[in-house]
């Protein structure tokens, strides 16, 4: 999947699955690329809980908290775009903001009872408490995420209302848990100097490197490129390099107008929509400020 | 290697296959100190010390008093002959005592037991009632001579209650399993070890005091009179008498600053210092040969007896007993008596005064002129420079006085307290011919009221009286768990705070492994107050009887029995500093002592001492003496404990094998401080191996170790136990992290729902730290822990983490880092007015109730009380509570009002939810009621965080993910602390724990930062390097503005940060204007009063040096008191205005008008001008 945007710059995605992308930007300066992540974690809108009325509440968190826990929990917000934030909509129908759900548990065993995210009962099939979908080979079971644990004859109702928001004001509006982009290595090995050190060396260097970009060959005696995705740019191998004497047989040097973005979704939402959106966000913010300077311009003259 | 390893357990299966005999790890010395904390917990002390006070003191107490005999003092009667009445004599003594479980009276008499929880809640005393039995004897004796018996005997007579320590042996929870312990409303992991005394947790503080019965030699500094002085403070084993103390002092001699002069020595009650050698005679030592045989030993020793020949002149007049008793009679207290009397009152003072511990019976003088002579040979042997002077700091000199002989002391003065009564009411009943009831004669409120008293208010010593002792009982802290241990195991030295002296605050060679070197307080209290090392036990003294039997047995001689010339060379044997005997091979008599001690045939905690130079062999049984276990190493070099005895202890569930075991099959020993100055221990099991080695090889110095470290790190205590490698940190920066992990929120109890502490922080996230210590596991700090594992970056990131301030991460707040919550209680009670009335709760009425404040008590239900899960805030009225104003109050007000307002409210700066309502009666039956407010606390720019490195900063940003520096994994720091807080404070240790952090992050490991293991930085550099990062724990970062790559790599890692209990919330402050004080009218002070900030001396200075006058008066003058007053400009004194009519009134002669003038001074100068004028002193005011 590649596609020009325009002048130099290029966009060609690696990896995609629902919940994650990895692509890379090529011919664009950082401040873009940055722009880009900025408006990923912070301006990209989702829903979650941002009231919460409590009729009963007998568990052993306090109130505050609970409200706390379940802001945190991620709500699939396809919605998200047929809503509107509260202070944007100044109509009078509660369900163009509001999307209510409700959590309603009593504990009849005797023993603890684990209240999740899925014994939350929405009033829109569209938003839904994410759960866990055990996509990594883990221990870890899927399921809900758990809210509180409740003993014999404790109990829970609370009314939520979730809302639209973006990670600005609170970090549970954020969609992503990882927006990060780098810059793409640009690797120079002198092959004509690497000749002149010893097998030994040779894996002394390779070693060197914790992110383990080269390989020793053994059998050939030679050092190959493995992998540029792990670089760090963290010097350790120039600095080995030099420690032996041999200044300028590896050069590592950041490309600083092509980036590799790796985002992850929290799950709210598919992690190829949130770039989508964000791009869309960001064009949106510069027509803006465009049209702003173009207003400018034009009263001056 | 830093991380635990797995291959520490299969080279423990590996092991299982060779033989028994192999010697033991230093991994499986965690074993044994395991079991150690199994079986003692941390306030082994305070419980021991407490136990032996209810199971033997008590009861010795009540053995000592004597039995009360009384006779009437008849009453002349006419006509009848005192011979012709049959005599009565009366007796009364106290036997068995009981004590029973902890119980509460209620106010209508109905008596249960009582737990803990209860007492605390409902302002309770958790005390236990205590019973004698009494007998009562009375001997007739008829005028024709016939004597009847009468004896009675009480059972059971309740004589008061006794304050019980939380889980010792007569604790109601004592014995009671975790889950039982949870159903009782209690926290599981808390050990128990203070009291609660009226609701409130109350520890006793370990007191520190030099040791009696020791003799000890100082030199004197010039502008003193004396050279050397020796002194003893004697006081004996059994019994109240205060110490009585004994010096020697070697004079100048006449004319010379340097020459030694006679020895002179101070008697108790007697005014002057007397000659040693009239002393002696007076004692019945007349020769001058045998004197010196008892001071001197050898003879031939020219340079002492030289010494001592200034003494045998100055006595030369003196050379008969009866001579010498009449010298001393002399100068003491009874004047213008015959020579008689006199020579009888000198005997009493050397039989009864001087010395008691040698003893005080008539045939101690052999023993009592034996110990005098032994001091001074102590202080000749200084004073010839063959030893050094007595290191008074040394902690084999000092003695600790815990809860257990604090409240034997309190008890002692109490119960005499109580027979004195008890006698006074016996006689008054005999004197009047009525029968005596003891049940009626029995105060028990002497001791109740006393103890709970002394307990309250910490003040030890009954009500009244001097020499007490202030905060030897204080407040439990209970802000995070580890505070809580700490303060159960702190010591105080009763020193004077403002002694500038430095030497006993230093940290002595000798508290290696008794006292934490690192947690002390900063600033007045430093090194006067201490804490006890994790392994520390202080003894509690047993019987020095078997002892003294066992010495006997094993051919010491006596010294009644012996001639003076064969102390040269045996060896004096002390038994509690009491001189005893000697004996001729004390090499056997120490081997046997210490197998018999190492068998538990005699007590454990007995200390042997054998000082070879000196030729002494001191023992002690006393209480009070630190001791800490040791391992005992064989003389073949290898430790006793093995292998097997370790696995035997990891299997303990089926072989029931613990530390007691080892204990008792002489494994391990406990060495005081004092025995431990004639050991050799070695730091490490290695050390041991290294020692067989060069011994075997015969190169280097052989060494020859006596007992072995169970693990050095055990020297620290608790607070310094949290610190990981507190041995990387430059050491002041362990004594601030001890200070400040006791301010760190985290979890404090388990069981905080249901207490109403009147302040609790709970984190809503705690975390077990990334990076441990293994002496954490006995904190239990992974249990409560105290903080979280937060993303730390080392950087200078937009300059608002300057000057140890922090930048934190928004987003990670609002995920929930940090957060806190807030509890506060409020107590209100109804008290009883007088007989009839008493307090009401209700909702006030503001047309009958006077008084009534600002606030609103909307908020309040008809019964006065607040519902939970109702918002307050500042000044809300949250308890509702009415006075009846008495009927006859002054006309005016009592006809409108009937009632005065008495509401709690909330303080005036804070807000929150109301979390619970109690409503309960007290032990007076009386309603009360506690309230619980609680509020959360998000962290914010200003609230204050540490790491575990003495490292504390205030926020001085939040940032938002986006705009935080990211890494090329995405990773943004939680907090980013300037790197100028790192070199000139040498924190290495925080250094080294962002890289293990980061190593146990990746390998989902916990990390091993106990201090003096094998583990370096570069090995857990390797690691980080194998986990695919810079190995010294940089990261290349991006700007999260702008997205460039920043030039310099950063330090980053997680790293345990701590939220402290200083929050800008409940210090923010501001005023324009507010209430003043009523007196001087000036601004209130302090934030709860709302008060104005104080424009001070050097504020005022300042403004001064800038000349801005108008300023400085709107300060001083406008702003604060500034006062109208009427000057009559006559007389210059304040005229009497009345503004209303505009008359103004001075000089009292009404043809002459006075001018009066207008005059703001500030309401304070007014205020001195009339003080002055109250006092004849008339300031007057010219006005132009």
């Amino acid at each position: 999947m590649e596609r020009q945007t325009g002048g130099d710059s290029h966009v060609s995605v690696t990896r995609l699955e629902d919940q994650s992308i990895t692509f890379s930007l090529k011919g664009v300066d950082v401040s873009l690329a940055n722009a880009l992540r900025r408006v990923m974690i912070a301006d990209v809108p989702t829903l979650a809980i941002d009231l919460v009325e409590v009729v009963e509440n007998s568990s052993v968190l306090c109130d505050e908290f609970l409200a706390h826990r379940l802001g945190l929990i991620p709500l699939s917000s396809k919605k998200v775009s047929e809503l509107f934030k509260p202070y944007e909509y100044m109509g009078e129908d509660d369900s163009a903001t509001d999307v209510h759900l409700e959590l309603n548990v009593r504990c009849l065993t005797e023993q603890a009872m684990d209240v999740t995210s899925e014994d939350m009962v929405s009033y829109d099939e569209r938003v839904k408490p994410i759960t866990f979908q055990g996509t990594v080979s883990d221990a870890a079971k899927p399921g809900g995420i758990l809210i509180v644990k409740l003993r014999n004859k404790q109990q829970l109702l609370l009314k939520c209302i979730a809302r639209k928001g973006t990670g600005k004001d609170h970090a549970k509006w954020s969609p992503v848990a990882t927006a990060v982009f780098k810059h793409d290595p640009v690797v120079h090995v002198n092959q004509e100097l690497l000749k002149t050190l010893s097998g030994s060396d040779k894996r002394a260097i390779v070693e060197s490197d914790p992110s383990q970009m080269f390989k020793y060959d053994a059998d050939l005696d030679t050092i190959s490129l493995t992998s540029t995705g792990s670089c760090t740019f963290d010097g350790e191998i120039v600095k080995k390099v030099n420690e032996m004497g041999k200044h300028g047989l590896i050069d590592i040097r950041p490309c600083f107008d092509s980036f590799t973005f790796h985002v992850e979704s929290t799950g709210v939402l598919d992690a190829e929509e949130i770039v989508l959106q964000a791009v869309h966000i960001l064009q949106t913010k510069l027509d803006t400020v465009g049209g702003e300077l173009d207003m400018i311009e034009s009263e001056n003259f | 290697m830093g991380v635990y390893d797995e291959d520490d357990v299969d080279m423990r299966v590996d092991g299982h296959e060779e033989d028994e005999e192999e010697e033991i790890g230093q991994e499986d010395a965690w074993v044994v100190i395991s079991s150690f904390f199994e079986e003692k917990g941390l306030v082994r002390q305070q419980l021991d010390s407490f136990n032996e006070f209810i199971q033997h003191t008590m009861q010795e107490i009540v053995d000592e008093m004597r039995e009360m005999e009384l006779t009437p003092e008849h009453q002349h009667l006419p006509g009848q002959d005192i011979e012709d009445m049959e005599k009565k004599t009366y007796k009364i003594s106290f036997n068995q005592i009981y004590l029973s479980k902890p119980m509460v009276t209620e106010a209508d008499g109905y008596t249960t037991t009582l737990f803990p929880k209860e007492a605390r809640l409902r302002n309770l005393t958790y005390s236990a009632p205590l019973y004698v039995d009494m007998v009562k004897e009375i001997t007739t004796v008829t005028p024709e001579g016939e004597t009847t018996v009468e004896k009675e005997e009480i059972k059971k007579v309740f004589i008061g209650k006794v304050p019980i320590m939380l889980r010792s042996d007569y604790c109601s929870l004592h014995g009671h399993t975790d889950k039982e312990l949870t159903e009782l409303g209690e926290c599981p992991y808390d050990e128990g070890g203070y009291f609660v005394i009226n609701g409130s947790e109350k520890v006793l503080i370990a007191q520190e005091r030099m040791s009696t019965n020791h003799v000890y030699v100082f030199e004197k500094k010039q502008p003193s009179k004396f050279m050397w002085q020796a002194e003893c403070r004697s006081q004996p084993e059994r019994g109240s008498r205060g110490a009585s103390s004994c010096v020697m002092r070697q004079m100048h001699a006449v004319g010379t600053k340097d020459a030694p002069g006679p020895i002179r020595c101070t008697l108790p009650y007697i005014r002057t210092d007397i000659p040693i050698f009239v002393v002696f005679r007076a004692l019945g030592f007349v020769a001058d040969k045998d004197i010196l045989e008892h001071i001197c030993y050898d003879l031939a020793d020219n340079e002492m007896m030289e010494m001592l020949r200034p003494s045998i002149e100055e006595a030369f007049v003196i050379q008969s007993q009866e001579v010498a008793l009449d010298f001393i009679g002399k100068r003491g207290s009874a004047v213008g008596v015959s020579r008689e009397k006199r020579i009888k009152y000198a005997k009493e003072i050397l039989q009864k005064e001087l010395l008691p511990h040698v003893g005080v019976r008539e045939d101690c003088e052999t023993k009592k002129a034996y110990f005098l002579g032994y001091m001074i040979h102590r202080l000749l042997l200084c004073s010839l420079g063959r030893r050094p002077e007595d290191d008074r700091d040394h902690y084999g000199n000092k003695r600790l006085d815990l809860g257990g002989p604090l409240l034997a002391q309190l008890f002692r003065q109490l119960f005499r307290k109580l027979t004195k009564d008890v006698r006074l009411y016996c006689q008054r009943c005999i004197d009047s011919g009525k029968e005596i009831q003891l049940q009626l004669a029995i105060k028990a409120k002497t001791i109740t009221q006393g103890l709970k008293y002394s307990l309250a208010t910490g003040n030890w010593g009954s009500q009244g009286a001097q020499d007490i002792r202030a905060g030897v009982s204080q407040v439990l802290n209970r802000l995070s768990y580890s505070s809580t241990l700490s303060h159960l195991r702190r010591i105080n030295s009763p020193i004077g705070r403002e002694g500038k002296l430095a030497k006993p605050r230093q940290l002595h060679n000798s508290l290696w492994g008794m006292i934490c070197p690192a947690e002390t307080p900063e600033g007045q209290a430093v090194g006067l107050v201490k804490n006890l090392a994790l392994m520390a036990l202080v003894s509690v003294g047993s019987p020095s009887e078997p002892i003294l039997e066992f010495l006997d047995e094993w051919t010491m001689e006596n010294l009644e029995e012996i001639s003076p010339s064969l102390i040269a060379e045996s060896t004096k044997i002390f038994l509690n500093g009491v001189w005893v005997g000697v004996h001729r091979d004390p090499a056997d008599l120490v081997r046997t002592l210490r197998k018999l001690r190492r068998q538990c045939d005699v007590d454990s905690s007995v200390s042997v001492v054998h000082d070879i130079r000196l030729k002494e062999l001191r023992l002690y049984t006393d209480y009070g003496r630190c001791t800490r276990p040791l391992f005992i190493v064989d003389d073949d070099q290898k430790l006793r404990i093995k292998k097997q005895h370790i696995e035997l202890l990891t299997e303990k569930d089926v072989t029931g094998y613990s530390w007691n075991e080892l204990v008792t099959s002489g494994f391990i020993e406990y060495v005081d401080t004092e025995e431990e100055e004639t050991t050799m221990i070695s730091m490490t099991i290695d050390d041991l191996a290294a020692a067989r080695q060069s011994a075997d090889r015969k190169t280097g110095v052989a060494i020859r170790y006596t007992h072995c470290e169970i693990h050095p790190s055990m020297i620290l205590g608790i607070c310094a136990s949290i610190i990981p490698f507190p041995d990387h940190n430059q050491s002041p920066r362990n004594t601030y992290q001890s200070a400040m992990g006791k301010q760190a929120m985290g979890m404090y109890v388990t069981n905080y729902q249901i207490r109403m502490d009147t302040l609790g922080y709970v984190l809503f996230y705690p975390q077990k730290p990334l990076v441990t210590t293994r002496a954490m596991e006995y904190l239990h700090f992974r249990e409560l822990p105290a903080g979280c594992n937060a993303v730390v970056a080392i950087m200078c990131y937009t300059g608002y983490n300057q000057e140890d301030s922090v930048l934190m991460n928004q987003s990670a707040i609002d995920r929930g880092l940090f957060r806190s919550l807030y509890y506060r209680s409020f107590k209100d009670e109804e008290k009883k007015q007088g007989s009839l009335s008493r307090e009401e709760f209700e909702r006030p009425d503001r047309d009958t109730c006077l008084g009534m404040r600002h606030g609103t008590y909307d908020k309040l239900d008809d019964d006065g009380l607040i519902c939970p899960g109702t918002r307050v805030s500042g000044d809300d009225i949250i308890i509702g509570k009415t006075a009846p104003l008495p009927e006859d109050d002054s006309a005016v007000l009592s006809k409108r009002f009937s009632k005065k307002d008495c509401s709690t409210g909330m303080k005036h700066a804070e807000t929150g939810i109301i979390d619970q309502v109690l409503l309960t009666t007290n032990d007076q039956g009386l309603r009360f009621v506690k309230l619980r407010v609680r509020s959360m606390r998000t962290p914010q720019v200003g609230d204050k965080f540490s790491s575990r490195h003495g490292q504390k900063g205030t926020v001085g940003m939040t940032y938002t993910q986006e705009d935080m520096p990211f890494t090329c994994e995405g990773i943004t720091p939680d907090i980013i602390v300037n790197p100028h807080a790192i070199p000139s404070r040498m924190t290495i240790g925080q250094l080294v724990e962002c890289i293990m952090g980061k190593v146990a992050a990746c390998m989902g490991k916990e990390g091993d930062a106990t201090p003096f293991t094998p583990v370096t930085a570069e090995d857990i550099s390797t690691m980080l390097h194998k986990c695919g990062y810079q190995k010294r724990g940089n990261e290349v970062m991006y700007n999260g503005h702008t997205g460039r790559m920043l030039d310099a790599q950063i330090f980053i890692g997680p790293t345990y940060y701590q939220r402290l209990k200083h929050m800008v919330d409940d210090k923010i402050h501001s005023r324009g204007r507010g209430p003043v004080q009523i007196l001087t009218r000036q601004p209130m002070e302090g934030r709860s009063r709302d008060g104005g900030l104080r424009f001070g001396e050097m504020e005022r200075d300042c403004i001064m040096s800038h000349g801005a006058a108008s300023f400085l008066k709107e300060r001083l003058m406008d702003q604060s008191d500034a006062y109208r007053i009427h000057v009559c400009q006559k007389c210059g004194l304040i005229a009497v205005a009345n503004l209303k009519n505009q008359t103004f009134e001075c000089c009292k002669n009404p043809s002459e008008r006075t001018s009066v003038v207008q005059v703001m001074v500030p309401y304070a100068c007014k205020l001195l001008f009339q003080e002055l004028m109250s006092m004849a002193i008339a300031p007057r005011l010219i006005t132009a």
